[in-house]
């Protein structure tokens, strides 16, 4: 499933590379104020929209209930901006078929190099991977993936209810807490000059941060 | 009694009679009772403003102001977090309805992107609408 704001330069391109491999790809429109609605609308297969924007959590959260509620049995979460390669998904899936794991986190420090990381990003992501090491007390290497995959079983039990963006580290803790075994996947990054436009600047990383403690604090 | 001692006190007396009728009729209870210390002790204060001091020194503060000081910061603080936890909660349900709509009026193509429009004519549907 597939998350999107904002995105109708790219949402169809997006949604057509996967749909040739994965024909079950579902759209939630989160409150965009361009076209991505009708964009989606014309490649995928279903289409969600929130008639106002709640957050990329929300967004993933809307997708995988209504996933559920369609009987998947396995649900990816892929990113709109075409950061993601659709040939990885069957990465991600396998170790869940085989039994091997309820949920699969992408990773891409794991093997493979990240193609045209700036080392301003890298340096980043290596702090917010400290942090879910000290934080969530789960190993990650990369911690802000948006790239994973969730069991029937696993995507049951988790339940987003982080607003905005803060639910990229609230999936890492919700994860923990399923006590599911789990696994990271190497899959490859592509940064676009598009993508990076639209990446985190780092005072959007302090406020992930705020938001992240305040719901720990007030659970 | 100054003129504004007397403003001061009617202003404080119309908070706490409103707050002990709200709590009488059991209206956010919490919150009601909450005001009407707060409110009974900003009457005391004004009367007897030397009192404040005496009440600081008890706790080990030397003047009475910066108690009330430290009182108002500590209040402001503990509400205004509690205010941010409604309103997180506000707009977790506010989110709720959201999702309900947008499940309600999901899109789905049965064909899935087989069905495709040619580019050159107008897109006049996006597929059947369930």
């Amino acid at each position: 499933m597939i998350a999107a704001y904002n995105e109708q330069d790219v949402i169809e391109p997006v949604v057509r590379d996967v749909q040739q491999l994965w024909p079950n790809v579902v759209v939630v429109d989160d409150g965009s104020t361009d076209a991505t609605f009708d964009a989606a609308g014309r490649e995928a297969k279903f289409v969600l929209r929130h008639v106002i924007n709640r957050g990329q959590g929300a967004a993933l959260q809307t997708g995988i209930e209504y996933a559920l509620r369609k009987g998947a049995q396995y649900i990816v979460t892929f990113d709109a901006d075409g950061q993601h390669r659709p040939e990885d998904i069957a990465a991600m899936i396998e170790p869940i078929a085989d039994g091997r794991c309820a949920i699969t986190l992408g990773s891409r420090f794991l093997g493979r190099r990240a193609v045209n990381l700036p080392w301003t990003r890298r340096v980043m992501l290596r702090l917010a991977v400290l942090f879910t090491r000290v934080v969530n007390r789960m190993p990650l290497t990369d911690a802000h993936n948006g790239l994973r995959c969730f069991s029937r079983e696993a995507a049951m039990r988790i339940t987003i209810t982080a607003d905005r963006m803060a639910h990229a580290s609230e999936l890492i803790d919700l994860t923990r807490r399923t006590h599911l075994p789990y696994q990271e996947v190497p899959v490859e990054i592509r940064y676009t000059s598009y993508s990076l436009a639209k990446g985190q600047s780092s005072l959007e990383a302090l406020r992930i941060l705020f938001h992240y403690v305040m719901a720990r604090i007030s659970r | 009694m100054t003129g504004f001692q007397i403003f001061l006190l009617v202003f404080f007396g119309m908070v706490l009679i409103g707050s002990v009728v709200t709590l009488a009729r059991g209206v956010s209870p919490k919150l009601s009772l909450v005001t009407m210390i707060v409110s009974l002790a900003a009457c005391g204060a004004t009367i007897r403003p030397d009192a404040t001091t005496d009440l600081a020194r008890m706790v080990g503060i030397q003047r009475g102001t910066d108690l009330i000081l430290y009182c108002t910061v500590l209040v402001m603080m503990v509400g205004f977090f509690l205010f941010y936890l409604r309103l997180r909660a506000l707009r977790r349900e506010l989110t709720e309805v959201v999702r309900h709509v947008a499940m309600s009026e999901a899109v789905e193509r049965p064909d899935g992107a087989a069905h495709r429009e040619p580019r050159d004519t107008e897109p006049r549907n996006r597929g059947s609408e369930t």
